[in-house]
This record gives C-alpha cells, sequence and structure tokens, in this order.
C-alpha cells in the first residue's frame, strides 16, 4: 500500500498518478491504433477529450448521487459548498455513461462518425481502468472481503488491519484480459457496435461476480444486491440485444410460410 | 482555434497550481480546439503547442484532485 508519493513537499496521491498513467496510455494506444486504420488522430484526440471529459464528470455525478444524495449535494451546493466535488471519489459506472456520452459529442465536434472510431476506442477503456484499479490497490480503497487464505493484503493506513482480499488486483488482472482479448477480436472486420457490446457483457459479468468478493464501507444495496450489480445487470441485457435480435431474425427467416 | 486552445492551455497550466480540478475545464476545452486547430496545416504548430500545454494543464489539474478516498462502486445510503 502506498496511498502517497512526496516530492518535496508535496503529496502526490497514487491514485491519480495511476488514473493519469492509465488516461493517457489508453489514449496513445486510441491514437495508434486510429491511424493505422487511416482515421484521423486529431478528431480522435477531440473525441477522447470529450470522453475523459465528461467520463470524470460522469464518475464524480453519480459519486456524489450514491455518497450525498442528490438533494443533500444540491442543498449543500445552492449553499455555495462544493466540498462534494473537491472531496471523495470516482465511481466506474458513471464514468462510463458520461465517457459514451462524451464520445458522442465530440464525434459531432469532429464531425465524424463515432462508429468509425469504435474499435480503436472501446478495447483501450479497460486498459485504463486496470490502472486505475492498481491505483486503488496501492491506496488502500475498494478492498475485498476479510480473507486469509494465499494473497490476503492488509491496509492498515485506512484502518484494515485484518486480511482481506485483493479484489482489485483480480479486477485489474481481469481488465486487462479483456483488453487483450478485445484487441484480438478487432482485428477482423465486425458489425457496427459488437466490439462495444462484447466489452459491456464482459465486464458486466466479471463486475457482477466481483461485487461478492468485496469488503469495504457501504456498498449500496438495494433488494440484496448492489449498485454496481444492478447496473451490471443493465450492462449484460444491453450486450445480449444484438445477440437476441439476431436469433429473432433467424428464427423469422426459417420460419416456414 | 490554435490561439485560444494555447491561452487556455496556459491558463489550465497557472489554474492548477490556484485551485486544481478548475484548471481541467480550460485543458479540456483547449485540448478540443488544439486538436481541431492542427486540421489547418497553416497553424499546425502553434496548435501543437496549445495542445501540449492543455494536455499538461489536464493533467496537473487531476492528479491532485483525485485522490482514491473513496473511490468505490457505490458507496451510499441507499
Amino acid at each position: 500500500m502506498l496511498p502517497h508519493v512526496h516530492i518535496g513537499n508535496l503529496e502526490i496521491p497514487t491514485y491519480g498518478i495511476c488514473m493519469v498513467i492509465g488516461i493517457m496510455a489508453a489514449a496513445i494506444i486510441a491514437i495508434i491504433r486510429a491511424k493505422r486504420t487511416g482515421r484521423d488522430e486529431n478528431s480522435l484526440i477531440v473525441i477522447a477529450a470529450c470522453a475523459v471529459g465528461l467520463g470524470l464528470a460522469g464518475a464524480k455525478i453519480l459519486y456524489i448521487i450514491a455518497s450525498y444524495g442528490l438533494q443533500k449535494a444540491l442543498q449543500e451546493m445552492s449553499q455555495g459548498n462544493f466540498s462534494c466535488f473537491t472531496e471523495g471519489g470516482l465511481v466506474f459506472y458513471g464514468g462510463l455513461i458520461g465517457g459514451i456520452g462524451g464520445a458522442y459529442i465530440g464525434a459531432a465536434i469532429a464531425k465524424e462518425k463515432l462508429t468509425s472510431y469504435i474499435d480503436a476506442v472501446v478495447p483501450c477503456v479497460p486498459l485504463g481502468h486496470a490502472f486505475g484499479r492498481l491505483g486503488c490497490f496501492l491506496g488502500g480503497c475498494c478492498y475485498g472481503m476479510p480473507y486469509e487464505g494465499f494473497g490476503s493484503v492488509t491496509f492498515p493506513a485506512v484502518g484494515v488491519n485484518h486480511g482481506v482480499f485483493p479484489v482489485q488486483l483480480v479486477e485489474m488482472v481481469i481488465n486487462i484480459g479483456i483488453f487483450v482479448y478485445l484487441i484480438h477480436f478487432t482485428k477482423k472486420e465486425r458489425g457496427k457496435y459488437t466490439v462495444l457490446f462484447v466489452y459491456m457483457g464482459l465486464y458486466g459479468v466479471s463486475r457482477f461476480l466481483l461485487e461478492m468478493l468485496r469488503g469495504d464501507s457501504i456498498r449500496g444495496i438495494a433488494n440484496g444486491l448492489s449498485t454496481s450489480q444492478w447496473i451490471s445487470i443493465a450492462l449484460i441485457i444491453v450486450s445480449l440485444i444484438p445477440v437476441i435480435t439476431r436469433l429473432m431474425k433467424k428464427k423469422g427467416g426459417s420460419a416456414p410460410a | 482555434m490554435a490561439v485560444a486552445s494555447l491561452v487556455l492551455g496556459i491558463v489550465s497550466i497557472v489554474l492548477s497550481f490556484i485551485v486544481n480540478w478548475i484548471g481541467a475545464i480550460p485543458a479540456i476545452v483547449g485540448i478540443i480546439l488544439g486538436a481541431l486547430g492542427r486540421k489547418d496545416p497553416a497553424k499546425k504548430g502553434m496548435a501543437t503547442g496549445g495542445l501540449v500545454c492543455s494536455i499538461i494543464g489536464f493533467i496537473l489539474s487531476i492528479i491532485l484532485l483525485i485522490a482514491c478516498a473513496a473511490c468505490v462502486s457505490a458507496a451510499g445510503a441507499y
């Protein structure tokens, strides 16, 4: 655990460093991939900037809604207190939703079709996320359930003195695995949004399962499932839409006249 | 666009040292304008300068802001 790095008198959070490295690595690989397929790098920078900007805003807004409650946050902001913006963390799913919206806006600004860039960008999202999870591990948040077996870790700086499951590292490895798979998957020409649906399905399933191994703070439980598990279910359902549509078309096509 | 990007990039770097998270807003606008400005070959140099300054401003703005105090999947009261 290494929550901060000290440079002189400056205390820099390692989570921030990991996030920046993740965003930059994902953006650079996306630009290289876009250039290889003859896309305009400058348009990709515009799309990436909008996606990152609105992604961070979405991640923060969902965190504020989940931790403060929308009403309380609005009340504090109307009194001129913006501490809910500057304190606390981020929620990945808010970032994903905001990022997708931002990418659409970026494509409109760059006067490009987003579908031309999806294959270059989407595989890089889990790479950036993997660095974020490494930041969680170093920062001592998002830790797992109590566990004393092989690989158990403690986070004394945040008051976790008993062994816990290193769920952050597991999620990091899964994200790297999804990144490698999606890079391989996009080598072949696919349907317009196929890679996005595959990513949502893979991450939705893995996150749903990983949530069961989490043990940090209050989990936002509703009807026995955490908020992230509910969002995971929604993602899995959305990712299945093209499969169901294709099956229905096949069934309709093979039905006797 | 190239000039605006350069100005916003410098503003974001300055703001990142004063009120870091606010610096991210001009930085992102600066990155967008810089990238769009690079499409014009006559102003590519200045636009690249604006893009680089904005990226530096963005990094400085968010690196100190994002501490993992509670980057929970969904910490919450509901």
